[in-house]
């Protein structure tokens, strides 16, 4: 008995935002991570490999994120070091323990619509536009550590913000 | 959440990837021993992460997979393949949630050529010097073309029923998501190539002409100048792409991946109209019988659009069988001229096409003719015989005025008045015969 590909889907698309966040978490970049997780999916379905249950297809899933983008990172930034594997492990580890973000990017989406407009620049330079913080210090005009003081700041204030709404939607529902 | 700012400076330098050797054996430390460090990485990334799905509107397509997934039962392996990807990277490129900047001008455009951006937005009537935001560009119809220039001066033409989008997030992003593409790039910043990505591959360029035509299981590249590495999606396996060589990449990972030097079409080709419209050629088929020889009828073409509204005519296409994406059939000289035999039932204007490819596959120009109604002799059966030199047709664009030495990717013959129940059974390109 193996899945299907209706289920490789479904199991893939539910684990799509830990499997593009650990992608990110090597390649620093959300539209590689973005990449990654398709190109992930698209092995999943074409390469001869069969998965007999969800757990086997989410451990390959990882294994294969992981080595796409360590791969994506040696071709395109191979000046740029990455973690060490046993904190990779570390944190995949804690991430596939972690519940399901069911709602958590509609939650977002209704957190940024209330972050000003200059601090929404921001977000799109660095996560939109790929800039580095350096440019975008001077895209906006600040220091370096002024921007990652800023961006902490806003990552904080996003996480808050989602917790908030995603606590008071089980609140609601229950 | 405990992180000290200390440690989110040293989690941030690390994403921006900035650190230098030390740090980085400090980060690997402090998330060895350090839960809420780890903790903070992973919603560090999450965010980034879902940030960008919302830039792309991703969390209605993740809606929309949902929707889709039934239908998917019972499809081809490839074919559910090609169509999960499509699905998954349909929310790429709508950067224009946040960033409705312009980032490309419309510098040339011929039939129908369509804008749509996030949320809805869409623009029909697109005059040349539009300037446009990310977003779609679509190509409909065989006639069609579109050219876009970035502001570094690269520029990329659609020809025909193609399906374009674009980004530029740091480095220029491209998805042909179907038909063809030009694209003529100029020097791309180190470490900032600009990417093209089909339903089939991925190719990273840093400045070359080359062309690519992608259908849903296969993607062609032709490159005329420079190198452009093509990776097939289905393996990740590629291969460097060297001028006046080309490759395919499908989904068939038993498929050799290989760079090859193309043939060039021959100097003469005749249409096989003795059998049915294969490879994307269009025409309804007749078999010979009844003292009539085999045919093609014509079949509604949409040609282009005006005012919102499609523009039909009625008639056939032939191109290439034997490629998986267009390709040339046939290489043009000075004197190269198209041979027909056809016939209508009622009188009806006359429209001929043809779409030319460089050597190498770059786009090389629309020409079309309208013949007087008179034209051809005529025998006992009503069918028009007649020869047209290519120097007598039109070009569609300034910049691609000659076609010498252009091969021929698609051929068309239409009536553009009405349907006039247009049959062909014979055409042919070759050189004039005095």
């Amino acid at each position: 008995m193996t899945l299907s590909h209706d289920e490789i889907m479904r199991v893939l698309f539910a684990a799509r935002p830990r499997l593009g966040a650990a992608a990110y978490v090597i390649a620093r970049d959300a539209q590689a991570a973005e990449d990654i997780f398709q190109n992930v999916a698209l092995k999943a379905l074409t390469q001869d490999v069969t998965f007999a249950h969800e757990g086997a297809l989410l451990s390959w899933a990882t294994v294969s994120a992981r080595r796409e983008a360590l791969d994506w990172l040696r071709r395109r930034k191979p000046e740029v070091p990455v973690l060490d594997n046993d904190v990779l492990d570390l944190l995949e580890a804690e991430g596939a323990a972690a519940p399901a973000d069911t709602g958590r990017v509609g939650a977002l989406r209704d957190c940024l619509e209330q972050v000003p407009a200059t601090s929404r620049r921001l977000l799109e330079l660095r996560y939109f536009e790929g800039r580095s913080c350096n440019e975008v210090a001077a895209e906006v005009g600040a220091g370096l550590d002024a921007v990652y003081q800023r961006l902490s700041r806003l990552h904080r204030q996003l996480r808050a913000c989602v917790e908030q709404r995603l606590g008071g939607a089980q609140t609601e529902a229950t | 959440m405990k992180s000290g700012p200390d440690k989110f400076e040293l989690l941030m330098r690390y994403l921006d990837g900035k650190h230098s050797g030390d740090e980085l054996h400090a980060v690997n430390a402090l998330l060895r021993s350090d839960a809420d460090a780890r903790e903070w990485l992973r919603e560090i990334s999450h965010q980034a992460f879902a940030l960008g799905d919302l830039a792309r509107g991703h969390d209605a397509k993740e809606h929309q997979a949902a929707q889709l997934r039934p239908t998917f039962n019972g499809w081809r392996p490839l074919a559910w393949a090609a169509a999960a990807v499509a699905l998954l990277s349909a929310g790429l490129f709508g950067w224009s949630q946040w960033g409705a900047r312009p980032v490309v001008t419309l510098t040339e455009a011929s039939g129908s050529v369509i804008w749509s951006g996030d949320r809805g937005a869409t623009r029909t009537e697109l005059a040349t010097s539009a300037r446009l935001p990310a977003g779609t560009v679509e190509t409909i119809g065989a006639v069609s073309s579109a050219q876009l220039r970035f502001s570094d001066g690269t520029l990329l033409t659609l020809g025909g029923n193609s399906e374009l989008a674009f980004a530029v997030t740091g480095q220029k992003r491209i998805q042909l998501k179907s038909g063809s593409l030009t694209a003529a790039v100029t020097k791309q910043p180190a470490g900032h190539p600009m990417l093209v990505r089909t339903p089939t591959a991925e190719v990273e360029v840093l400045g070359t002409l080359f062309a690519i035509s992608t259908e849903r299981e296969a993607t062609q590249l032709d490159v005329a100048s420079g190198s452009v590495r093509l990776r097939r999606l289905v393996d990740g396996r590629a291969v460097e792409v060297t001028a006046q060589h080309s490759a395919v990449a499908s989904l068939d990972a038993q498929a050799p991946l290989i760079a090859g030097v193309p043939t060039m079409p021959p100097t003469h080709w005749s249409a096989d109209l003795a059998s049915p419209p294969t490879g994307g050629a269009k025409g309804d088929w007749h078999a010979a019988g009844g003292g009539a020889p085999a045919r093609w009828h014509g079949v509604p073409m949409v040609m282009g659009r005006r005012q919102g509204a499609p523009v039909i005519h009625h008639g056939i296409s032939v191109r290439d069988h034997a490629r998986p994406s267009a390709g040339a059939f046939v290489t043009l000289a000075t004197g190269s001229a198209l041979t027909l035999r056809w016939r209508t039932q009622k009188p009806a204007g006359l429209l001929l096409f043809i779409s030319t490819q460089l050597p190498g596959g770059a786009f090389g120009g629309n020409f079309e003719l309208k013949p007087t109604k008179t034209t051809g002799a005529l025998d006992a059966d009503g069918w028009h015989t007649a020869t047209f030199p290519l120097r007598s047709f039109q070009p569609l664009q300034s910049n691609h005025a000659e076609f010498s030495g252009h091969g021929v990717s698609v051929a068309i013959v239409t009536t553009y008045e009405r349907d006039a129940q247009l049959e062909v059974t014979g055409m042919s390109i070759g050189a004039l015969t005095p």
